[in-house]
């Protein structure tokens, strides 16, 4: 029989049995910074699909068409971002983070942000998803123990996993695979998190609380920090364009596909100014318009960081549009608890 | 953030502080010592970016714990198929001859996370049924009910512990 002191008394015994080594603190810091340069790049991935406004500010002027359309002229940006912000829809933004040996995310290197969004009356629903584990191999660590367990090193290269969603992103040139290292299993995407917006209301529900956890009621500018944070593309373009103008500029390569499938296609490339928080990355990328939507369809972008330690962090990201002037209904959680004091804003991408 | 110097030296002190205890409860929660040792780095490099944030704002403390606990939930749900298809040669029924402590991290593995989380906080860490609530972010109702199914499955599973040979002093 056991009873509750017993039971202390037994885990204090189980707990202490083993010998405890010193703190891996350098390993630690490393993999810190790390993390907190891959949010960078994130978050500069986020300013980067916006980017298309900064694109379409520049090619108006340059676009052979002006802001008159005719058949065989292209659409032009500016326009098609404002239609696009005008329109509700259905997206999918997947990032993929290419990682150097030894860097671990035990999630994968691949998350998805996908869900239906009404940018004018700001209303929407979106869940967050990780895993993949997609370009990334199995090595063993520095200290030679092998990364037998589910957490895969990952470094850039080695074969796509066939199984995780979206595209192949393309990178930069692959270094030789390591002696020791193979390539990672896909890791099944996981849901994280659930939000949803009604306009300054926002609701956020982690999964990784548990299914029965509760709502999170966020207000004012938390509802505003996890909306731009966790669905990107979706906060209204029309504020982005604004805002990045200035950063870039597009060249128009061509009209692609027949009927209603016709495509333009521009790509357009910049370097993001550096700010106490975040260093530089490049960005180079590519827009779609439908010709005759005239709509958006898919912004990809390549984002190299520099900075970001030994190697440059590269993140590639995919975001594709659809189901354009779907409602949009969003309905607040029959229970929800506010914000606990003092506790730092959740965002979709840092629960987990 | 931990940008200047001074973030990370506080990190480090923290980290050296701390090593120890936390990596005891996630060997805990994880029933394995390599495992709660890469539960626990995860947990720290999430501290790591938030460093700023938490430290001063919030409780490095409760952070660490609540990502300790849901880091642990996330990996359950993702592996426990694989962990429940086989029994690997190392993690054999420990009761037939076993250690004390092998009976003890044998029973813990077969509660849910959840109820091992609120047993390793109330019964290893000391937490209040409050503080534990305000951990789970559940009601203190729920973190009661949990204690309780967790210890009547552990006194089933435990029936055989023999604590004789050692003297309960705490």
């Amino acid at each position: 029989m056991i009873d509750e002191q017993v039971l202390s008394f037994a885990l204090h015994e189980l707990a202490d049995r083993d010998e405890v080594g010193a703190p891996p603190i350098d390993r630690l810091l490393h993999r810190g910074r790390r993390s907190r340069w891959a949010r960078n790049a994130a978050g500069a991935t986020v300013t980067a699909t916006a980017a298309i406004g900064a694109l379409a500010a520049s090619t108006v002027l340059a676009s052979p068409g002006g802001n008159s359309h005719n058949a065989g002229d292209p659409r032009s940006l500016a326009l098609a971002a404002q239609t696009t912000s005008q329109s509700t829809f259905r997206f999918k933004q997947t990032q993929t983070i290419q990682l150097d040996a030894h860097s671990q995310f035990p999630e994968g290197n691949v998350s998805v942000i996908q869900g239906l969004y009404d940018p004018v009356n700001r209303r929407g629903a979106f869940e967050v998803l990780v895993g993949g584990a997609r370009n990334m191999r199995l090595c063993a660590d520095p200290a030679g123990r092998p990364s037998g367990g589910p957490y895969p090193s990952g470094s850039a290269g080695g074969a796509p996993s066939p199984s995780a969603p979206g595209r192949s992103s393309g990178g930069p040139s692959q270094p030789p695979p390591s002696p020791g290292c193979s390539a990672a299993p896909p890791l099944e995407m996981t849901r994280l998190s659930e939000l949803r917006q009604i306009g300054d209301r926002c609701f956020l529900h982690p999964v990784g609380a548990g299914t029965d956890g509760p709502w999170q009621q966020l207000h004012g500018d938390h509802c505003g920090r996890a909306s731009a944070e966790g669905v990107a593309m979706s906060t209204d373009p029309r504020e982005v364009l604004v805002s990045i103008r200035t950063l870039g500029t597009a060249t128009y390569r061509g009209r692609t596909g027949t009927g209603s499938q016709t495509t333009d296609t521009w790509t357009f490339g910049y370097t993001t100014k550096r700010t106490a928080h975040q260093v530089p990355a490049t960005v180079t990328g590519t827009v779609a318009v439908n010709v005759a939507t005239g709509l958006i369809t898919q912004v990809a972008t390549h984002d190299v960081v520099e900075e970001a330690g030994p190697t440059p962090l590269v993140t590639d990201s995919e975001t594709e549009f659809s189901d354009f002037g779907t409602p949009v209904v969003v309905t607040a959680p029959s229970s929800s608890v506010p914000l606990p004091p003092g506790s730092p804003t959740p965002t979709p991408a840092s629960t987990r | 953030m931990s940008e200047t110097p001074t973030a990370d030296a506080a990190y480090a002190s923290f980290v050296a502080a701390n090593w120890e205890r936390y990596l005891r409860v996630a060997r805990l929660l994880t029933g394995d010592l390599h495992r709660g040792e890469e539960l626990l780095q995860d947990s720290l490099v999430k501290l790591y970016v938030r460093w700023r944030r938490t430290s001063i704002r919030g409780d490095p403390h409760a952070y660490l714990r609540r990502t300790l606990i849901n880091g642990n939930i996330s990996w359950w749900r993702r592996w426990r198929r694989e962990q429940l298809v086989a029994q690997p040669p190392d993690h054999q029924d420990p009761r037939a001859g076993a250690e004390p402590q092998d009976q003890v991290q044998h029973a813990l593995r077969q509660l849910p996370p959840g109820q091992r989380a609120v047993v390793v906080l109330r019964h290893y860490e000391d937490l209040t049924e409050r503080e534990v609530a305000a951990l789970l972010r559940c009601t203190v109702g729920t973190v009661k009910s949990q204690n309780a199914r967790a210890l009547a499955k552990l006194r089933e599973l435990l029936a055989d512990y023999d604590i004789t040979a050692k003297e309960v002093t705490r």
